[in-house]
């Protein structure tokens, strides 16, 4: 009877002991990892926009809206797509009122360090063949990586991750029209990157 | 009895050091050996983690029942995975965007159990924690090793992703500036998984060859 007991008393203790310890890392470290993400988020919007006068306005959950004063010059919206060669991409497309891309930004992919991340602008500049392209400007098949008789570069021995990517830029250009005329006419709420990130720093404990 | 240290040094760098000669943990080692700042910060981790859970099992090592030893020492290492992971994100997000996937998995690196399971658990706690420590800084070169050999030979570059680990708002450091660059584009194969396995396999047999002649 007691021989059960003691390892189930070390165990009861140990686990207590051990979920203790990742709460409190949790506790710890929830804030300032929820700050990264939107900080990270938020630079890849700010290097879309590309222009210190623009404006960035909220207008849906991961909609913004481009604006130089009055003006509106684009919209920068969430897309994913799940053709990755290892799980969801997930980027911030950047398109102006003319349907023409302002940029893409990778935000979140699992695909391999070496190969497919190269669709990161940390890591190569392929990401940035997509500014100035459109639904208008090109044929329908040259959206697809160049083996694939397309007009986009694919990365040596990794295929899949460029195409997905191209895919879903693609996708995104065809939601951004059915779209544009309802995001045109949002308001939203105006948010501002540089003060946001600066304002959640650690001179802001009191 | 006094604890013989330099042993314990010796065997993790090198007489039995854990990727080297007991060829454990080798997922991780493969994987991420990519680029050398990956593969470093990679090593550290797991540096970390073996020395935490090695000083955590050798404290309860008493009451550590035959019966429930294997799903203990599993939680222990977890819970020490789990908060890396969560410094990780913490200061090092961009970095863990890249790595965070195999930081989860050095759970399953075979080291970390194996020395919990066949040292921290009969050995005195600073033994226990020494031994941990220098396992994992054997393991740490061996990382940084090969995935420098790697970055160089596959992508002619060496430091890639160096910036990301200075806060660019503090240091205004960009790859740019860190980045050493060869002039050569680099033989794909090595950064490809066989590519993993053969590099490894060479650094293996200098290891051997160098054994044999000492």
């Amino acid at each position: 009877m007691s021989s059960h007991k003691k390892p189930l008393i070390t165990f009861i203790v140990l686990a207590a002991f051990c979920g203790l310890l990742v709460s409190m890392s949790n506790l710890l470290s929830r804030d300032r990892i929820l700050e990264n993400q939107i900080r990270f988020a938020q630079k890849q919007l700010i290097e879309i926009a590309n222009d210190p006068k623009t404006e960035l306005f909220e207008i849906e959950t991961d909609v913004y809206q481009l604006r130089s004063g009055a003006e509106i010059t684009g919209v920068v919206f969430r897309q994913s797509t799940s053709k990755g060669y290892n799980g969801n991409i997930t980027f911030w497309l950047g398109v102006n009122t003319e349907g023409e891309i302002l940029g893409v930004r990778v935000i979140s992919h699992k695909e391999t360090p070496g190969l497919g991340d190269k669709i990161e602008t940390g890591v190569s500049d392929w990401i940035h063949t997509f500014a100035g392209k459109s639904l208008a400007n090109l044929q329908e098949a040259d959206w697809a990586v160049k083996k694939n008789g397309g007009i986009f570069d694919q990365f040596s021995g990794a295929t899949i991750t460029p195409a997905a990517v191209i895919e879903g830029v693609e996708t995104g250009l065809v939601h951004f029209e059915s779209r544009s005329s309802i995001w045109a006419g949002s308001t939203g709420q105006l948010i501002d990157p540089t003060t946001e990130t600066l304002n959640t720093g650690e001179n802001n404990e009191h | 009895m006094s604890t013989d240290y330099r042993g314990l040094a010796a065997d993790g760098l090198w007489l039995k050091n854990p990727a080297l000669v007991q060829l454990l943990g080798l997922c991780p080692l493969l994987a991420v050996s990519t680029t050398l700042v990956n593969g470093t910060i990679l090593g550290i981790v797991t540096l970390f983690v073996l020395t935490a859970s090695n000083l955590l099992i050798s404290l309860v090592k008493d009451f550590l029942d035959e019966r429930i030893r294997l799903p203990l020492q599993i939680m222990v290492i977890a819970t020490f995975v789990t908060c890396a992971d969560l410094a990780l994100q913490h200061w090092l997000f961009e970095i863990h965007q890249r790595i965070g996937l195999f930081v989860a998995l050095i759970v399953t690196n075979c080291t970390v159990l194996a020395r919990a399971e066949s040292f921290a658990s009969r050995n005195p706690i600073r033994a226990s924690v020494v031994d941990g420590f220098m396992m994992g800084t054997g393991f740490l070169l061996v990382i940084m090793l090969l995935s420098g050999i790697r970055e160089i030979l596959g992508q002619g570059t060496l430091f890639q992703g160096l910036a990301l680990v200075f806060d660019p708002q503090i240091f205004g450091i960009t790859d740019a500036d860190l980045v050493i660059r060869f002039n050569f584009d680099g033989l794909l194969l090595v950064i490809l998984p066989p590519g993993a396995f053969l590099t490894f396999g060479c650094l293996l047999a200098a290891k051997n060859w160098l054994m044999q002649h000492e």
